[in-house]
């Protein structure tokens, strides 16, 4: 497959033009994020209707002045509630996933680190968890709980540690026998300041790649979630339960359903892009393909 | 998401290693179906009322206590586990509390139900998905390549719930072509059951279609950097041939292993898919059960659901072991 | 004669405006047209099959079809002959059915005296479940078989609502040669209907096909009954043909179907939406506190919103205009009003609506959760903090038992058209609302008894005007909305009708009635 290169460019010019591509593209889709991310901070602040003021007069209203985006069946204003319902997905996905890197590279690193015994149970405990379906362990496990914010960052963490734990545990294998780890030991350092300062810096570009990734199929799991009904309860906004209550009313306007369907499709495509872009940046070994 | 195969691949090796993980993996299931059972018991809810009526019926407390009684659920925790676990060393799985019926002749139809939806589903995103990542490889870096790009990342981007009802608004309410949901047996109407069938097949097979085509196109990249295509080319082989008969071979073996890490995806795609086309499989008999409190086969749909995925799991890994080891994907 | 030109005109726009009246007219008187088979689509799966036990919904739409009663409800909602040819009441507890005729159980045996008394020994029997057994158990002293063709019932008091308990959908004929034989309940329906159970699959399909033996024959060949559970699927099922019938119409769909010749949408209010409240539970423990939450909820916002207008407002308590113990001065008490519901409160030692603080549950079910969404959302803006929990329908089904709860959202149809209904939620004893969370009034129990034993029709009517004084005293709910509960058909289909007042959810159970216009 012949690649297009002109026979005009020098080889800095390549590089140089490779380089502008990596960045716009890994650019974009972070303005994307950063656009959701502006919409939920700024959720109070965008307009003067919160996202459960209720207008019965005005249900299923076209975009106009004051509801620039329309409003709902229950009447309410559904930029506010896109805006409100950015919150949720966004707290959701970056605590489930934050929360689960944390934990998971911690728990995996030290594993394969420390080896023996702990790193048997640890690594037994997480393919247990693996082994299940990660939506019916998610509905049993919001069955038991309760439908709330708490709980369904609780299982999207609870999904993701050992996944995380995975990809530190391979990783930390491959670094735990160069030479300034083994400098490190001779010197007797101690083994969390070796995990911190040797180990951990080496082993976060592929867990950065896992992370954007992870918060893509976060959002999908929390938006499925409040699809069945199962994610946070009425009246939090949640792009789902929009999507799911909306689509009732599909007979009589479509938007309510496409506004949000829209964002939640778009945000989950910029974390998917920008996982892309990330791994091209900080993964050397996948440099080369595309 | 696999645990790594041996690094010397021989025979005997391998057989070891698929025993610790067969053994593995039935503790596995022994522990996670005691975990479900213990937790059902902290769940409100009382399958008692549900067997007592619907929602305008309001029975007494002697007849809940009479209905509880029959059941067998006022007998303490641990003895009911016990009655449970022998059960299933015996093969049985118990009675529906609701229904009444053996749980094993319903599982295995409703589990049938959900292999008719995933099977095909997988074969379409096969079909799709690699061909497109063939087309994806050799159109690099030209200007289909983006928009390819583009497609692909909706095709895992979009939300299943979107894609579902978007397809049945197209296809049903508008063209009226299809069904809009619902299920007939493939053996009393074949042809019913594939027109009913191509909606939802289509709904879950979008995402795995993409992840394909993505590990196609990647994995054919990949390969034709490798040392014995460069060979090959400069033997004067032509295109076609080199693709053709080397890469695509080598490049297709991660996609299929991959393609099986799809199918337990396609599990979590599943639950939607049934709920939104009404297709009654095993999700809904879980989901359902739940919903009645019928223990029996809430923790039979856990243990086999979890049982498959093991499975799919110890068969990934073997394949990996037998074929290739020095192939490793990140 | 000559005919003026203008005469002639108007003879013209006569006949062109009156032709398709006449037309429709003498369609409407033409005769149902035998065969054809209903596609009805159910909104869930018939939980069971026993003929003795309330599945709800599916209870009528599927043993409704199978098995008879011995008696049932005509079309204007008032008891009609069915199994039972006639009767006599010779005393107020006497009662003495002739049965009918020359009738058949689906598998071939006659239908026979012994049959009745099985049936109400099985519902008596602890074993059955049956949902009617305590009401049978308090009211029946005996029942008597006359030969083949006669049954005599005595009971222990005399009773305003024994024919409705006849009537209703947890009372049905069974065989009782065929039960014991071996019959199981839970798996075959054997019954005198228009239609049998021919097969089923369950969770897929549900075949009945007519039986041409019926007493009551059915127009229909065959009708298909398959769950839909998800409403938006149910509404296309419909509206793209794989459906002729559906039940459970979301009301969002119902003003794009009325509007469409080619589909036909039956709608009825026999449902309410109220919140139960826990009388034992501070700060409801106050009634004055109760009262003043259902002057402080508008009614009108809960329908527009909720059901999108299309609801009834409960400005009262379970009596309906049609019913004929309707008073208009007890039974239309409630308003929309912040100003007396302040008062109340301060009558009750509270300051302000913020010192409330409430926690209301609700299941995970739209028609529950909107309303309780939109009444939570009413009571915080008049200062109230209110908790809104969510639960699903298993943790209400036990909720309402065990009385766990502040205030509960609920949706309840009433068991007949007499007001006898008050008994079951509000007597101390009533297991559908008052014995869960202690409720009692001992004024209201002696009522409550008293309307059940007289026969008196003016006697009750002021009887149950008391009940409602009390009622409006303690508020034990806050009574919301009648709700909108429909069936949408295509407009081939003919012949169903909706029972009028509390009785729409029967309606399914006369499949017989309904015939496909080719």
């Amino acid at each position: 497959m012949p690649s297009s290169t002109r026979a005009s460019d020098t080889p800095e010019a390549e590089r140089a033009r490779r380089r502008r591509i990596r960045r716009l593209r890994l650019l974009t889709p972070a303005a994307v994020v950063g656009v959701v991310a502006a919409l939920a901070v700024l959720a109070p602040a965008l307009t003067a209707y919160g996202p459960e003021a209720i207008d019965p007069r005005l249900r299923m209203a076209l975009p106009s002045l004051t509801h620039p985006l329309g409003t709902d069946e229950f009447g309410r204003d559904i930029l506010s509630r896109l805006a409100f319902g950015a919150r949720i997905t966004l707290v959701v996905s970056v605590a489930s996933i934050a929360g689960a890197a944390g934990i998971g590279t911690l728990l995996g690193s030290a594993a394969a680190y420390l080896g023996g015994i702990g790193d048997l149970v640890v690594m037994r405990i997480a393919d247990g968890l693996l082994s299940f379906p990660p939506i019916l362990l998610a509905i049993l496990v919001i069955t038991f709980l309760g439908p709330s914010v708490v709980n369904v960052i609780l299982v999207i963490g609870l999904l993701y540690v050992p996944r995380f734990a995975r990809v530190a545990h391979a990783a930390t294998l491959s670094v735990r026998e160069t030479e300034y780890v083994a400098a490190a030991k001779a010197q007797g350092a101690p083994t969390a300041r070796i995990l911190r300062r040797d180990i951990l810096p080496n082993i976060a570009a592929p867990l950065f790649v896992q992370a954007s990734l992870a918060l893509g199929h976060a959002i999908l799991l929390e938006s499925g979630l409040s699809f069945l009904g199962l994610g946070p309860p009425p009246p939090a906004p949640s792009w789902g339960r929009m999507i799911e209550q909306s689509s009732r009313f599909m007979s009589l306007s479509v938007w309510p359903v496409v506004w949000p369907a829209a964002v939640v499709s778009g945000t989950v495509l910029a974390f998917n892009l920008l996982g892309d872009a990330l791994r091209d940046l900080l993964d050397p070994r996948l440099r080369g393909s595309v | 998401m696999r645990r790594d195969p041996p690094a010397n691949a021989g025979a005997a090796n391998v057989k070891r290693y698929l025993a610790r993980r067969i053994g593995g993996a039935v503790v596995l299931l022994w522990v996670v179906a005691s975990v479900v059972f213990f937790s059902l018991y902290l769940l409100p809810g009382d399958p008692a009322l549900i067997i007592l009526g619907g929602l305008d019926a309001h029975p007494s407390p002697e007849q809940v206590q009479r209905v509880r009684a029959q059941l067998g659920l006022d007998r303490p925790v641990v003895v009911q586990y016990l009655g449970w676990a022998s059960g299933l060393l015996r093969g049985d799985l118990g009675r529906s509390l609701v229904s009444g019926r053996a749980v094993t002749t319903d599982l295995a139809v409703r589990l049938l139900r959900t292999l008719q939806l995933i099977v095909p589903a997988a074969g379409v995103a096969m079909a799709i998905g690699i061909p497109a990542g063939v087309y994806s490889a050799r159109a690099r870096d030209t200007l289909m390549d983006p928009i390819v790009s583009a497609l692909t990342l909706l095709g895992f981007s979009v939300p299943v719930f979107v894609i579902g009802p978007g397809l049945v608004s197209i296809f049903t309410l508008w063209l009226g072509l299809l069904p809009s949901g619902g299920y007939v047996g493939a053996f009393q109407d074949p042809g019913g059951f594939a027109v009913h069938l191509i909606l939802p097949a289509l709904a879950l097979a979008a995402a795995p279609a993409a992840t394909t085509m993505r590990m196609t196109r990647s994995s054919i990249l990949e390969q034709t950097s490798l040392d014995y295509v460069r060979t090959a080319r400069s033997k004067g082989l032509g295109e076609r041939q080199v693709v053709g008969r080397h890469v695509l071979r080598n490049a297709l073996l991660p996609v299929l292993t991959v393609l099986g890490l799809q199918v337990g995806a396609m599990f979590a795609g599943s639950v939607l898919v049934e709920t939104i086309f009404n297709w009654p499989g095993m999700n809904l008999f879980l989901l359902e059960a739940l919903g009645q409190r019928d223990y029996p086969v809430i923790q039979a749909v856990v243990l086999v659901a979890a049982s498959i995925f093991i499975a799919v799991n110890v068969l990934i890994d073997v394949t990996y072991a037998l074929v290739d080891p020095r192939i490793r994907y990140a | 004669m000559r005919i003026s030109r203008r005469t002639l005109g108007k003879l013209i726009a006569g006949t062109i405006v009156g032709a398709p009246a006449f037309v429709r007219g003498t369609r409407a008187a033409a005769a149902p047209t035998r065969g054809g088979i209903l596609k009805f689509g159910l909104y869930r799966d018939p939980v069971g099959l026993d003929p003795h036990l309330n599945y709800g919904a599916t209870s009528s739409s599927l043993q409704g079809n199978v098995y008879d009663t011995l008696v049932t409800y005509d079309v204007h909602g008032n008891i009609a002959p069915a199994l039972a040819a006639s009767w006599s009441q010779p005393q107020p507890t006497l009662y003495i059915f002739s049965l009918r005729r020359n009738v058949t159980f689906h598998d071939g045996t006659p239908f026979t005296a012994a049959d009745v008394l099985y049936s109400f020994r099985r519902i008596l029997d602890p074993q059955t479940k049956a949902t009617r057994e305590k009401e049978f158990e308090e009211l029946i002293e005996s029942v008597r078989a006359r030969g083949d063709a006669a049954v005599e019932v005595r009971l222990r008091h005399p009773s305003a609502t024994f024919l409705d308990i006849l009537a209703g959908r947890e009372t049905f004929m069974v065989s009782q040669r065929w039960a014991e034989a071996g019959g199981d309940f839970k798996k075959a329906m054997n019954g005198t209907g228009a239609f049998r159970l021919a097969s089923y699959e369950p969770n897929v399909r549900y075949v009945l096909e007519r039986f041409p033996k019926a007493w009551d024959p059915a127009s229909l060949d065959r009708v298909e009954l398959a769950p839909i559970l998800d409403d938006r699927a149910r509404v296309n099922a419909l509206k793209s043909g794989q459906a002729d019938f559906i039940e459970y119409l979301p009301w969002q769909d119902t003003e794009f179907l009325m509007r469409s010749r080619d589909f036909r949408v039956y709608r009825g209010f026999e449902v309410f939406n109220m919140i139960r409240l826990n009388p034992t539970r501070p700060p409801l423990v106050n009634p004055k506190v109760r009262q003043a939450l259902n002057f402080a909820i508008n009614r009108e916002t809960v329908s527009l919103t909720a059901f999108g207008g299309q609801a009834q407002l409960m400005d009262g308590f379970l009596l309906r205009k049609d019913a004929w113990a309707y008073n208009p001065e007890t039974s239309k008490v409630w308003t929309y009003d912040p100003q007396r519901a302040l008062a109340l409160l301060k009558d009750a030692g509270l300051q302000r609506p913020q010192d409330l603080h409430l926690v209301l549950d609700s299941a995970n079910l739209t028609v529950h959760l909107d309303t309780a969404q939109v009444v939570a959302t009413m009571l915080r803006s008049w200062g109230a903090t209110v908790d809104l929990k969510i639960n699903d329908v298993a943790t209400l089904f036990q909720k309402r038992v065990t009385g766990d709860y502040m205030m509960m959202m609920d949706g309840l149809s009433l068991p007949w058209a007499d007001p006898d209904f008050y008994y079951r939620y509000f007597h101390s004893t009533g297991t559908a609302y008052a014995a869960a969370v202690k409720f009692k009034n001992a004024r209201l129990d002696q009522l409550l008894e008293e309307g059940q034993r007289i026969t008196d029709r003016n006697k009750r009517r002021a009887v149950y005007a008391d009940v409602e004084r009390i009622l409006f005293q303690e508020a034990p709910w806050i009574f919301v909305v009648w709700r909108p509960q429909a069936e949408a058909a295509r407009s081939a289909v003919k012949g169903y009708v909706r029972l009028p007042g509390g009785l729409g959810a029967l309606s399914v159970g006369y499949l017989n009635r309904v015939w496909i216009e080719k």
